[in-house]
């Protein structure tokens, strides 16, 4: 089992602790083997701890250090953060926080939607059932 | 203002003060003398008799009481129309629509629409009520003739109990009077008639936590 | 519809009393409320009813459950724990019970 998403400079990397919890970053220098110097538009750049990172599959084309111009102006051109969303990951992300966003209201009907749904499919289940026998 | 020397003596003596607040000039203005006031004329009071009787020891005065009582500030999330989850007592779970606060304590006038849910026109204490982002029109509905004097209960008379009538039975089983029955009905009619399907089916299922559920994180 | 649970209440966990390592403050308790890790998600719970429920051996008020009543008081270190005070201390044998958390007094 080959690693697939390596630690390099222009990976694109979601930080999973702390304040920043579920920001995409962009790892622009390596530190140590524990660290790395991590930038995004709009923070300033610091240093983080890779156990605080989830590395995504995305790299962007950028140098060691790059100044915030320049990274920038190449994620806006890869369009990395939105691909990002596109994915399945990003979309799990984004459906656990739309439902921590429901109102009761909004929960009851998913919950009147689940139960026709599976009341749908038990009926034509036992239906299936019953042409079978 | 003057300084004080010490204790009680300020450095500019009582012609110094004179002098400096300039009250000889307010005195030169004026003709030589203070502006006063015309003295306000009491109205004369009538020759009050002596009165017959003394209590026999001075009643103590009440004390005069400062506290301006005014009703609980309700909660920016609750406005007429807010669907109410009610957190305890007897309909505990159950939706409720909100109507309006009473003026006298506070208190929130709340109806389930009965046919719903059960719930009639209630008086609930703020605290006990979660309120939902879900709002009902209920500019229908009119909530004038309820206040606090509507929900008292009738006073019971207070009968000395005889030896046989403590052992009977209570007879008297509390009757709604027609008249509550009446005015639940226009103002269950008032409200259903802006109830979506959606709302009624919503309004008449009750709110319980589930395993993983955690208030805190809820948005209600 | 009657007989269905509906739960407006949260478990916690009664974790023992206010203490240092040689004494105790029985006049607080410490509860772990279910669900909450952090200091700032107690926030909610601040001021909420507290009932210990226990079952005893004679009836009262046709009922063999007691409650004893209290309220969360305030946060207690970084995790969640919560500090309440009952109107009765929480007898010693409540260690390790559990406690129902009310939802009200309700600020939401």
């Amino acid at each position: 089992m080959p690693f697939k998403r390596y630690v390099e400079i222009g990976r694109v990397a979601l930080v999973n602790y702390g304040p920043e919890y579920g920001k995409l970053v962009v790892i622009t220098d390596i530190v140590d083997q524990n660290r790395a110097v991590v930038d995004r538009p709009d923070e300033t750049r610091r240093v983080i701890n890779f156990k605080r990172l989830a590395l995504t599959d995305f790299k962007i084309d950028i140098q060691r250090m790059a100044k915030k111009k320049e990274l920038t102006a190449a994620l806006k051109t890869n369009d990395v953060f939105t691909k990002f969303q596109q994915t399945a990951w990003g979309k799990k992300l984004a459906a656990r926080v739309s439902k921590s966003q429901t109102t009761d209201f909004e929960r009851y009907k998913a919950a009147v939607a689940k139960s026709k749904r599976s009341k749908a499919v038990a009926a034509s289940l036992a239906k299936l059932q019953k042409s079978a026998k | 203002m003057v300084k004080e020397v010490a204790r009680g003596v300020t450095a500019q003596g009582r012609s110094k003060s004179y002098h400096r607040r300039g009250l000889w000039a307010i005195k030169k203005k004026n003709g030589g003398k203070f502006p006063t006031h015309p003295k306000q004329q009491k109205a004369e009071e009538p020759a009050k008799k002596a009165p017959r009787f003394y209590p026999a020891e001075d009643a103590p005065k009440a004390l005069r009481r400062r506290a301006i009582r005014k009703p609980t500030k309700l909660r920016a999330s609750i406005t007429p129309g807010t669907v109410l989850i009610l957190l305890a007592g007897r309909f505990k779970g159950k939706r409720v629509v909100f109507l309006k606060q009473l003026e006298e304590n506070g208190l929130l006038l709340v109806t389930g629409p009965f046919k719903v849910n059960g719930v009639p026109l209630r008086r609930v204490n703020q605290a006990y009520v979660i309120a939902t982002s879900t709002k009902v029109d209920v500019s229908n509905v009119d909530v004038s003739k309820f206040d606090d004097k509507y929900f008292k209960p009738t006073e019971k008379k207070q009968k000395k109990k005889g030896e046989q009538e403590f052992f009977e039975e209570p007879t008297e089983a509390k009757e709604l009077p027609a008249e509550y029955k009446e005015n639940q009905k226009a103002v269950d009619a008032a409200l259903t008639a802006k109830l979506t399907p959606e709302l009624t089916g919503y309004l008449s299922t009750r709110f319980s936590l589930r395993s993983g559920d955690r208030p805190h994180l809820l948005k209600f | 519809m009657g007989g269905e649970k509906i739960r407006l209440y949260v478990t916690g966990s009664i974790l023992g009393y206010q203490r240092g390592k040689r004494n105790q403050n029985n006049n607080v308790s410490l509860i772990k409320i279910d669900g909450v890790a952090s200091q700032e998600e107690v926030e909610f719970y601040l001021g909420k009813r507290i009932a210990y429920i226990y079952k005893a051996k004679t009836q009262k008020k046709n009922s063999f459950y007691r409650v004893i009543w209290g309220k969360v008081h305030r946060s207690h270190g970084n995790c969640g724990v919560v500090r309440a005070k009952f109107r009765k201390n929480l007898p010693s044998i409540s260690m390790g019970g559990k406690v129902r958390v009310m939802l009200y007094p309700s600020r939401v």
